[in-house]
């Protein structure tokens, strides 16, 4: 019994003394947690510089999955392309009549709602996480050189400002966060005015630290090389740009301070913002799915006002669900073509003449010949038989994408000039591409002889509806959210009615924050579009 | 002096006793063990306990014991018994006598409740299953006589509890097991798989390189009652797997088997409604052609713009409504799907010795195994596997065991989502040949699949030709398996054993995804056109090693304990590298340095995990009918969090054999045995889950997870009642168990706020609870002469809720196009819960505004059951396509006639929505009947398996309605007033909301396959005389899997399912998405022993 004892305790000793000698702590070394991630000056310069590529990505859908920016469906609820995939909630937040956004976790659509919320919110956390490193701990600072410091900082403020302002423009409340922020004490929603107020501070911020050292940012930062010099003017023109945009009516558009985008605009110079779309790093699928080879068209809603043939008129007189690119009857004698002389589009007078001549955006591609579009009953009047092909070589093998086009600026500045009672320094802007493409200049009182556009009345257009035209035409799905007719309709109350004008705060965060109930914008409720400023026929 | 004396006669005595018993002959007992149908049993052990002495029969059934003389005493009786796991017991009284020889014959019958089988899975070393106070599945290989393509599929339908589904028919892929229901809501980066042990090697990776024609046994522990021992790893189960180690031959025997089988895959159903040969198009008067909207007669291809067939000529806009699919392509029309697949060739090879002499007993094997499955252009998998397993007594108190296994493998991939090549064959009208060549080929375009036609449609622009694919891609994925065990065993006391244990498990993989330079697409993509390639290579390694201190005791009268003690050590590596780039320089050079060296990317991720723990356990078995057990088990893992790192686990359970009572008196009722179990096991997180990570990429660094040093592993607790019962001389054997589990601390992935940066946090969030019903009746039902029919029913039913969730409700899904959000998870919601868009079917569905505006008596129920418009005074008898009703549900017009989305009431908020529930993924019972028909050397074997009451979601079939290529539209044969146009099977694919499922697509996909089937002719040793080469037997077979199903569902295959993704396995995540489809197969074989 004594040795049955005696083994059983040296067994047990043998077994139990062996565990917790295992060393049990593994480190992650796939992933540096925070302290790894900025260790040094170095590891903080890596944090901020990867935040445009967040940024970017979301803005500009970079997946073929197509379900985070919101990009696609307000390009194509503003008729700015057409296509009825459900992919990238296209079709759905495009019916006619407009619907509701749908903020519920578990709809397909959901994902539009929310990524550009937690995107920007990962951009804006980075570079407040990177800049609060960076002052927490001073000695840092001296292993960056001063032009290389200087980057630093201008490049962390001029991302807060892209973050907040895209924030500012798209929902109704967001969080100001940057690097003073104490978030272990929470934060509070503030109105979307606030937000845009913030943005632009960090803007002039951006702008400010990029006048001292020489620097630039490289390529793949951002797509492309960018000198300090043009990051100070890209700053003063998005600052002109969001200033603008955060506008959801008509009214908010007059409240604009438009004096301060025409300062901002004159400081931006005309720089552009360009980056490479290497199809790797940086490409848009906002684009592919708004011009995309047979998978969208250009909308007649908006773009039949280059028509001078009546078909226009004709085709909106019918009831919505019955416009068809074939008016009524044999299609060689009723296809609905544009008959205009704005050189951007085909020109000719049959649908076979126009085929054989591309405009200088749009054409009649050989599928469009034999009318294969896509599903009817997503609407017939999604049809017609013009595509965009001003981005096949983007869509197709990369090119140049203009994030900031110098169009925007030109035209943005027109529209506060307008907006200031200068309406002869604004047709002067209007008429650089207005002259370019084969249509008479207009003048301060909207003088339009080429009567493009022609109102759904018949009447010509007037000086607002011809910038409003050359908007369209001229920053077609480049800068902002690749839908920059969204936000240009929206303040000047273009948009179809009912779309929706703003975006809610994600269902997943007012649960997790405890700010319930879920609400919506958009469909006739909160945040509508009302009538459009065009009367279109049945829209009412 | 006295006490001296008797000691040295003691000592003389023993001295001299050797020499006097030496001089005694001994005895032999021989004779023959056959079934209950006179065929022989090998392998069954014939024992005297009382002499210590045993033997075992041979192939004919023969066996010949030799007891020796020194053991027996003259005219001594003793009990000679005659067992083996799946045969009743026998038990014989013999009179011995020195140099006796005596002959002594058994006929043992089939056992129904194998209670005399011995389990070593869960318990404190190899119990008999009577005494085990939890429930422990057995198979053995005679419960296998169709042998599974893989050891993984090898328990489907043959253990109650275990759902095994094959998600995916391609060649080579495992299937997903799920016992006794999920066990994690959230499965995202781990899986619900059990944890697997093959002759003791713990399994760092899948079972998919196991084959099954080595396997001695399996043992499944379902719940964590019962797998307790295995702590953190095994709240979802053990399957525990031996393999054949020449352990129960005869002395001095070697045995050789080689077996062949060669067999056709095929498509067991091609489902009609898949793509229809019909097409919605205008045609002229002798539909020879198609007609335009000005009425011109024209080809298809060549159509400008061809109309609807309902649409009136020039007409502004096509109209749907008037159009129904009647109409035949002219010319040659073809079943694509049909012409699509193939039939492949299935074979596997079989070479294996195993023999024992003296102290050493071993088993070596060889198999090889292809099949090139059913789909064109891929070669599907191919297999060979080497096994050597040895056991050696190298003393009487020292045993060594070693297993060495090596697996080598080669399987065509096929990606399995949507824009695959099936995605593509559903859009495919049957009026295009897709084995026609390019026009400018003038040679056969099948010497060089390049060549075969790209867009046999040149009106779709999304979809290509899916041979294409097929025949030019190459995507290849490579496996290298070894798995290595080696146990010493000391054994210093009668009572007393320790146990080393060392176990390697390495898997190496290579994937490689190459497209020549020149590969085309849909639509064009430069990344891929100007030639792609990727690589993965992964290593895995698994290794384990513990100390064991194994006890028995006996304490007193009728009382034993058997007692363990285990310290355990593991150590889990990974590593993985993927390298991508595209553009080759030049063609057919599939180099990455070939390759544009700006486009060359690269990544790699390393993952370690080091484990350990100890546990006791303790087993009481009381005058053979009480049963008492406990054990406690500490765990420590690195995937723990830094203040959580070691867990305790624990167990207690009791059985009660009330036939062994003296007081029991029931002649019928020959074993019943109740027993109750209490027990605890985990779930581990997965390698990232603990730590705080920020991305780091090429194009900078980024937050993305927030650490969590709180992290515990998922704690699950299950109750198992169980009652085991034979009746009416053994020949009826019943079953039943009922388990409850509750998994605690759910590890979930749990949104930040946004403003923090940081994506997530995995915490334990949530619970999870599981009732389980499980049953088994066995039954010999005819034993007649050489006649015999045995047969087995097993039934059981899950059910799985989410009790408790601490974050809000969220989605989950799968992966693939719109897979996403397919399942809605949120308290009180059962797992697996569809939800999508519900067309309506009764006017309670209508939303309040459109009823007080349209009243019920506007709308009727149609013959598919769904709720349609037909206006006032309106029915279904007097149609009136076409008519618009002027108003909207959902966004959607409503047409007459036309279906619609219908609401639900949301059980949680109690406001009225269009998001429904629109199935289950989780049956309401599972079934399955095998029998088996003995008569002489024939043995027809099957078995049934019917899963009742769940759901699949059939993207395929809703995405071809958008396509209008599906049967859904076709109405040749439907009367002319019961027609519907296109327009209302448009309505059935979306509404407004996206790509969710749809009610109709959500299908029921109840079944019952015949998923075994085995025709076997055994000749005997006696048969086989004439023949050289000392035959023992000679089996010819004709062998069937996975047969014929019968079922509802409206695709290839209702047992299908997408593991990975947040569910974790593909017997819960029941969505078919373009996988391959799983396929039935026949083979022939001959089967050889000697």
């Amino acid at each position: 019994m004594k040795n049955i004892r005696k083994t059983a305790v040296f067994a047990s000793l043998l077994l139990f003394g062996a565990a917790g000698c295992a060393d049990l702590d593994v480190d992650n070394t796939n992933q540096p947690d925070r302290a790894g991630a900025l260790r040094t000056a170095g590891d903080i310069e890596s944090l901020i510089s990867g935040t445009f590529s967040t940024w970017f990505h979301n803005q500009h859908n970079n997946t073929h999955s197509c379900a985070n920016s919101p990009g696609v469906w307000m390009g194509i609820a503003s008729f700015q392309g057409s296509n009825s995939w459900n992919n990238c909630a296209a079709n759905p937040y495009s019916q006619i009549p407009r619907p509701a956004l749908t903020n519920a976790p578990a709809d397909a659509n959901y994902n539009t709602i929310a990524q550009p919320w937690y995107a920007n919110y990962r951009a804006i956390a980075a570079v407040s996480q990177g800049l609060a490193a960076l002052a927490a701990d001073p000695e840092l600072e001296d292993d960056l050189s001063a032009s290389d410091l200087a980057r630093l900082k201008a490049f962390g403020k001029f991302m807060l400002g892209l973050g907040h302002a895209t924030l500012a423009t798209v929902y109704d409340r967001a969080f100001i966060v940057d690097e003073t922020t104490d978030l272990s004490a929470g934060t509070e929603l503030q109105p979307y005015g606030e937000v845009m107020t913030a943005a632009l501070g960090y803007f002039d911020e951006a702008a400010a630290l990029s006048s001292g050292e020489s620097f630039t940012i490289p390529s793949l930062w951002v797509g492309a090389s960018i000198t300090n010099v043009q990051l100070a003017k890209i700053a003063r023109g998005l600052k002109a740009r969001y200033r603008a945009s955060v506008a959801r009516t008509t009214a908010e558009r007059d409240a604009v301070d438009w004096a301060a985008v025409l300062t901002d605009l004159a400081a931006a110079g005309g720089q552009e913002w360009t980056m490479e779309h290497d199809w790797v790093n940086w490409w848009s699928n906002n684009v592919f799915w708004q011009s995309g080879y047979g998978y969208a068209w250009l909308s007649y809603q908006y773009y039949g006002m280059a028509d001078q043939s009546g078909r226009y008129q004709t085709w909106l007189g019918m009831t919505v669900n019955s416009r068809h690119p074939n008016l009524g009857g044999a299609d060689n004698t009723t296809a609905f073509i544009i008959v205009t002389p704005d050189l951007r589009f085909a020109q000719g007078a049959t649908r076979t003449a126009q085929a054989a001549a591309p405009g200088r955006y749009f054409r009649i591609p050989e599928y469009s010949i034999t009318g294969q579009w896509a599903r009817p009953d997503r609407g017939t009047w999604r049809w017609s038989w013009y595509r965009n092909h001003k981005f096949d070589a983007l869509n197709d093998a990369g090119d140049t994408y203009r994030l900031l086009p110098r169009s925007e600026l030109r035209l943005l500045a027109a529209e506060a000039l307008l907006r200031t009672g200068n309406g002869a320094a604004a047709a002067d802007s209007i008429n650089v591409s207005r002259v370019f493409n084969g249509l008479n200049a207009t003048n301060s009182s909207g003088l339009n002889t080429s009567c493009v556009p022609k109102l759904p009345s018949s009447a010509c257009g007037g000086l607002l509806h011809i910038l409003a035209w050359e908007v369209w035409m001229e920053t077609m799905m480049e800068g902002h959210f690749g839908s920059p007719k969204y936000f240009f309709d929206r303040r000047n109350g273009f948009l179809y009615k009912n779309t929706a004008l703003q975006m809610p705060i994600p269902a997943k965060e007012l649960q997790l924050l405890q700010l319930t109930p879920v609400y919506t914008y958009g469909g006739g409720g909160d945040g509508s579009a009302p009538t459009s400023a065009f009367a279109f026929p049945h829209e009412g | 002096m006295r006490n001296f004396r008797r000691l040295i006669a003691v000592v003389i005595a023993a001295a001299l006793a050797p020499v006097a018993l030496l001089a005694q002959e001994a005895a032999t007992i021989t004779g023959r063990v056959t079934n209950a149908q006179g065929q022989p049993e090998a392998a069954v052990n014939v024992q005297i306990t009382a002499l210590q002495s045993g033997a075992t029969t041979d192939a004919s059934g023969n066996y010949r014991l030799v007891v020796p003389g020194s053991r027996i005493r003259a005219g001594q009786q003793v009990t000679i018994v005659a067992s083996r796991q799946g045969l009743a017991s026998q038990s014989r009284t013999i009179t011995l006598n020195p140099g006796a020889n005596l002959t002594q014959n058994f006929q043992l019958n089939t056992s129904v409740l194998a209670l005399e089988a011995v389990v070593v899975t869960g318990v404190a070393g190899a119990t008999e299953r009577a005494k085990v106070p939890f429930e422990v599945a057995q198979l053995t290989a005679a419960d296998m006589p169709v042998p599974p393509t893989s050891a993984a599929s090898a328990i489907q339908g043959k253990v109650a509890g275990a759902q095994v589904v094959s998600g995916s028919g391609r060649p080579g892929s495992a299937p997903s097991i799920l016992l006794r229901g999920p066990q994690s809501i959230s499965a995202d980066g781990r899986s619900q798989e059990p944890l697997y042990i093959v002759d003791g090697v713990i399994l760092g990776s899948s079972m998919v390189d196991l084959d099954a024609l080595d396997i001695e046994n399996i043992e499944v522990v379902k719940g964590a009652a019962a797998a307790s021992l295995y702590g953190s790893r095994a709240a979802a189960g053990v399957v525990q797997i031996t393999t054949k180690r020449g352990k129960g031959l005869p002395n001095d025997e070697v045995r050789y088997t080689a077996r062949t089988e060669y067999g056709r895959n095929q498509i067991a159903f091609y489902p009609p409604e898949l793509l229809t040969e019909l097409h919605p198009f205008a045609m002229n008067a002798d539909s020879t052609q198609f007609l335009d909207n000005s009425g011109n007669a024209c080809d298809w291809l060549e159509c400008p713009s061809v109309a609807l067939a309902g649409q009136t000529r020039g007409a502004a806009a096509a109209n749907q409504w008037n159009t129904f699919m009647t109409n035949r392509w002219p010319g040659q029309t073809l079943n694509q799907v049909e012409e699509f697949f193939r039939s492949g060739v299935f074979t596997q090879n079989y070479l294996a010795a195993e023999g024992r002499a003296g102290g050493t007993n071993y088993h070596v094997s060889y198999i090889n195994m292809k099949e090139s499955g059913v789909l064109p252009g891929l070669e599907g998998f191919d297999r060979n596997n080497f096994r050597v397993n040895l056991d050696q007594a190298v003393r009487n108190d020292i045993s060594l065991s070693a297993s060495a296994f090596y697996s080598r493998s080669s399987q065509d991939n096929f990606p399995e989502n949507s824009g695959n090549p099936i995605f593509d064959l559903t859009r495919m009208p049957a009026g295009v040949n897709l084995f026609a060549c390019e026009d400018n080929v003038d040679e056969e375009c099948r010497d060089n699949p390049r060549n075969i036609i790209f867009q046999p449609d040149p009106t779709n622009t999304e979809s290509a030709n899916p041979i294409y694919d097929l025949l030019n891609r190459e995507y290849i994925q490579k496996r290298g398996r070894f798995l290595g065990a080696a146990t010493l065993r000391y054994s210093p006391l009668s009572w007393l054993d320790f146990d080393g244990n060392v176990s390697y498990d390495r898997l190496d993989q290579e994937e490689t995804d190459y497209f020549f330079k020149g590969y085309q697409t849909l639509p064009a993509n430069p990344a891929i056109n100007e030639g792609y390639m990727d690589r993965l290579n992964a290593l895995t390694e698994a290794f384990n090693t513990s100390i064991t201190a194994s006890m028995r005791f006996s304490l007193g009268n009728n009382v034993y304990n058997r007692t363990q003690l285990r310290y355990l050590y593991e150590e889990q590596d990974g590593l993985a590298t993927f390298t991508s780039g595209s553009d080759f320089s030049v063609v057919d050079i599939p180099q990455f340095d070939v390759l544009n060296h700006e486009l060359l990317g690269a990544s790699s991720a390393r993952t370690e995990v080091r484990s350990d723990g100890y546990f006791a356990i303790t087993n009481f078995e009381i005058a053979d009918r009480y049963i008492l057990d406990g054990l406690i088990r500490n765990d420590g893992s690195s995937l723990f969090g830094e203040d959580e790192r070691r867990q305790w686990y624990y167990r207690a359970a009791a059985a009660w054999r009330v036939t062994e009572e003296p007081w029991f008196r029931v002649p019928s009722l020959n074993e019943l045995k109740f027993s109750y179990a209490y027990g605890t096991a985990g779930n581990r997180p997965n390698f990232y889950a603990q730590y705080e990570t920020f991305a780091v990429s090429a194009t900078g660094i980024t937050p993305v997870r927030l650490g969590n040093q709180q992290l515990k592993p998922e704690f699950a607790r299950e109750q198992e009642l169980s009652m085991d019962a034979s009746m009416f001389g053994d020949r009826i054997g019943l079953e039943v168990t009922y388990a409850n589990r509750v998994t605690e601390d759910q590890i979930l992935a749990v949104p930040l706020p946004a403003y923090t940066g940081y994506v997530e946090q995995y915490q334990n969030a949530g619970t999870l609870e599981s009732n389980t019903w499980e049953a088994g009746l066995t039954a010999r039902l005819v034993e007649r002469g050489n006649f015999s029919w045995n047969a087995r029913l097993l039934y059981d039913r899950t059910r799985t809720k989410i009790t408790k969730l601490d974050v809000p409700a969220f989605t989950a899904g799968v992966d693939g196009q719109a897979l996403d959000d397919v399942f809605y998870i949120r308290e009180g919601e059962e797992m697996g819960t569809f939800y999508g868009f519900k067309i309506a079917e009764s006017c309670e569905e209508l939303p309040e505004a459109t009823l007080a505006a349209h009243p019920c008596s506007e709308f009727a129920v149609n013959d598919d059951g769904y709720l349609v418009w037909v206006g006032t005074g309106g029915s279904l008898g007097t149609p009136s396509w076409g008519t618009a009703g002027g108003f909207t549900i959902n966004n959607q017009q409503v047409n007459w006639g036309a279906p619609f989305a219908g609401q639900c009431t949301d059980r949680a908020t109690e406001e009225r929505t269009f998001f429904c529930p629109v199935g289950r993924t989780t049956p309401d019972y599972n079934l399955s009947l095998s029998n088996t028909f003995n008569w002489g050397g024939l043995t027809v074997y099957g078995l049934i398996d019917a899963v009742q009451g769940f759901s699949v979601y059939n993207q395929p079939l809703q995405w071809a309605v958008f396509k209008r290529t599906t049967g859904v539209f076709d109405q040749r044969d439907v009367a002319a007033n019961e027609r519907k146009p296109l327009g209302y099977y448009d309505a059935l694919y979306s509404f407004s909301s996206g790509l969710e499922p749809s009610s109709v697509f959500v299908e029921d996909a109840s079944f019952v396959k015949l998923r075994e089937l085995s025709l076997r002719y055994r000749f005997g040793a006696d048969r086989l005389a004439s023949l050289p080469g000392n035959l023992d037997g000679l089996t010819l077979s004709l062998t069937g899997r996975n047969l014929k199903t019968w079922t509802d569902y409206r695709g290839f295959d209702p047992e299908v399912g997408k593991a990975g993704g947040d569910l974790g396995s593909a017997a819960l995540a029941r969505v078919e998405g373009y996988q391959y489809p799983n396929f039935r197969t026949w083979t022939l074989g001959v089967e050889v022993n000697f």
